[in-house]
This record gives structure tokens, sequence and C-alpha cells, in this order.
């Protein structure tokens, strides 16, 4: 946590639900909005009003910022067990075809909660079947619980999907004709 | 243990317009899991539960799917030969040209029905190509188990051929309230919107029933007559009676 005008707020990884990671992240990829704009709109969204930084010397705002961007070195253990409603969900480092599609249809959507959309792909009931598990309604349910989880737990995850989709990208570059 | 062919010539028309088929926009997994499933003859299921890396890996031994397959094409396929551009009927260009504006991949059986015919000897000893009074939509099925690359080239040539067309006969094409855009119009415009533009002048002027019922007088009941002489005779004509005025 971080104190800021005598408010504390988390800055942390750790300390931010996946919810609150969500959306400072879309703020920050708000291209419409410079970094001035961005960091007030975060920390408005954190709960210090905008109006309270009026007063407040250009200098002092950057040192703010300074001190609010910089992250403990912390290590994120993968969380591979949940339990969201009394029903057990497992994840592992490993995605199949089907998983990685719908999760590369949600990043290209970028929609409002598109990250615990792809955790919620990765983590699994083990006593539903498949077309119950990528059902749509299931899924957005789902996202809908992880909101609500510390954001460490998503981490190991982004990264890794990150990973993945990189690898692709670099292998999709067009060929010569042939026969 | 999947079995994916090793190059396009391995692929079959069929398989080649399904290809062509897969919407790109929905990202490359998608894509690529779909070109898997039609190239290799799985259900999508089967491909959707590889792992991602084991995806990756085909498409990285396959990367030649990635590319446009040769131009080249056979003038003779399944007892059939390839009929010359400049032979074709009015009809037959009419149909070509439809089925290359909608989508000539889409209609690549189709347009390889118009385009390769029966023939046989006249009672002169010379070859003659079928009239085009057969159901081209119906025959197109015998071509789709080919080798993509025994008719890709076709695409390519009587694209050609079209562009040499459209420009050899470009002031029948034009209408007086449909006239080229002027430089000035131009120089406003991005080169994508001229194209477009330009596109869109040339499909409007192009009106097929107005021209063979103008041809035929009305008379609508000559109109398969009309549709039946060689494309360049009756451009000809037309020329003919635009420079003319009659």
């Amino acid at each position: 946590m971080i104190k800021i005008l005598d408010r504390e707020i988390p800055n942390q990884i750790d300390e931010l639900t996946i919810e609150q990671f969500e959306t400072i992240t879309d703020i920050n990829n708000d291209t419409s909005l410079d970094p001035i704009d961005k960091h007030l709109k975060v920390f408005s969204y954190l709960g210090i009003p905008e109006n309270e930084f009026w007063d407040t010397d250009v200098a002092d705002f950057v040192e703010i910022v300074k001190n609010f961007n910089t992250m403990e070195q912390k290590d994120f253990p993968v969380v591979e067990e949940l339990e969201l409603e009394g029903y057990i969900y497992r994840a592992q480092m490993k995605l199949t075809v089907r998983d990685t599609k719908i999760i590369e249809k949600v990043a290209l959507h970028k929609n409002k909660g598109y990250i615990s959309e792809m955790l919620a792909v990765m983590f699994k009931r083990e006593d539903l079947t498949p077309t119950e598990h990528y059902a749509d309604a299931h899924i957005k349910q789902k996202a809908k619980l992880l909101r609500k989880l510390d954001a460490n737990i998503a981490i190991p995850y982004i990264m890794f999907i990150a990973q993945k989709i990189g690898q692709q990208l670099r292998n999709d570059t067009p060929t010569e004709a042939v026969e | 243990m999947i079995h994916l062919p090793k190059q396009w010539s391995d692929v079959t028309v069929e398989q080649f317009i399904e290809f062509n088929k897969i919407d790109a926009s929905q990202g490359s997994y998608h894509y690529n899991s779909e070109a898997l499933s039609i190239l290799s003859d799985l259900p999508i299921e089967d491909i959707e539960e590889l792992d991602v890396d084991e995806m990756r890996q085909l498409i990285k031994e396959n990367k030649w799917c990635k590319s446009e397959p040769s131009k080249r094409y056979k003038h003779e396929l399944l007892g059939l030969k390839l009929k010359p551009f400049n032979k074709l009927c009015l009809y037959e260009y009419i149909d070509l040209d439809f089925y290359f504006g909608q989508n000539y991949i889409e209609n690549l059986a189709n347009v390889c029905a118009i385009l390769y015919r029966n023939t046989k000897l006249n009672e002169w000893g010379d070859e003659v190509m079928e009239p085009y009074d057969f159901d081209c939509t119906i025959r197109a099925d015998k071509f789709l188990d080919l080798p993509i690359t025994d008719v890709y080239g076709i695409v390519h040539e009587f694209l050609k051929f079209r562009d040499d067309f459209l420009k050899k006969y470009e002031n029948l094409f034009m209408g007086e309230a449909d006239e080229l855009l002027t430089n000035e119009e131009k120089a406003e415009l991005d080169p994508e919107e001229i194209k477009e533009i330009e596109k869109e002048q040339q499909s409007a002027k192009w009106s097929w029933e107005l021209m063979i019922y103008s041809l035929s007088k009305g008379d609508i009941t000559k109109s398969d007559k009309i549709g039946a002489l060689p494309l360049v005779y009756v451009f000809n004509v037309l020329g003919m009676k635009k420079e003319l005025d009659i």
C-alpha cells in the first residue's frame, strides 16, 4: 500500500483484485488519455478524487506517480487450484488450441474484464464436459467470480499466455509462392 | 498422428476453396486451426484438442500453405480442353465475369466448368468445342477433387485477359453519366477511394441485360443467339455501332 495525500491506496499487484488490475490496465491502455490524465484516473478509481490533486505542484505529482509505480520485486507463485462458490477449478500451464482460440478472441475484442475471462478459460471444473466448460455463459459467470480474487493469481497466467501468443506471431510470416 | 499434405499439389480444389473461406479476422489461432482441419481432413474438434505448441509446430512444418500456389495450369483435364479466352462466347464471358465479381476462389470449380470443355472432330476433321448450353454448376463437382495446382493459374490468366479486354473496349463501358474522375477530383481522394469509385462506376455501367436487349432490338427470343456469339465479335459490332452512331 502507498500513502498519497493522506489516503492509503493499493499499488502492489498482490494488493489489487483482478477487477482493479483490469480497470487500471484499461485506463493505461486508453490512448485518448495523456500520462497525467491516466494517473489522475487511476488515483481516482483507487479512492483519491481528481480535485484533491488540483493544488499539487507538478514536480510533487511526478514524484507521487514515480512512487506509485515502484513495484516490489516479488515472485508470483502459480496457483493451480481455486475454490469458487463450492466448486474446485484447476488450471495448468498448458493451453489447448481451443483454449487459445477463445483467449485470442477475448484478447482481440479487449472488452471490460478480459483478463478474468482469459483466466476463466484456463481454470476448469473437472466435473464439466468441454461443451459446458467452454459455454459462453459459464465462462462469463466464472470470470465474474474470478474478478474478486487477488491479481497476483493472474500474473503467471497472463505471462504464460503472452509468451505463447508471442511465439505464434513470430511464426506467422508469409512465404513465397510454391508448388 | 495428423497427416498433412506436403505441398499445394497435394491439396484439392475443394480444400483450397474451403481454405480461402477461413475468416482471418478472427485471429491467427482460429485461422491456423481451421487450416489444419481442412488440410488434414480432420474435424475441427480434433485439432482443437491439440496442445497449442503441437499446433505451432505443425504450422511451422507446413509454412508452404501460407504462400500462394504456383500460377501454372493444365490445358487438358478430365478429358476436357481449356477454351482459349479469345474464343469465349458472350454468355461464357458474362458468367465468368459474374463469378470473378463475386469471389473467384469460391467459384473456382464453376469457372473451371466453363473453361474446360468437351471437344470432338467435326465432319471436316477439325476439332470443335461443345456449345455452352450446359449448367456449369452441375459440372463443377468434377473439378473439386483435382489438385489445385492443375487449375489455379487460370484465375490469373483470366484476370489478365479481362483487364486487357476492359481496356481495349473501355469506351463501350463508359456512359455519358458515368464519366471518369477528373484529375482535380482524384487529387482530393486517396488511392483506395479512387479505386473503389472507379470499380463502382465500372460495375454500374456494366449492364449485360441492357446490352443484349439493345442488340436484339427488344426481341428477347434472340437473346440466346446473341449470347452464343463470340465475345470479341459482339464487342466489335458494339464498337462499330457506337462509332457510326447507328
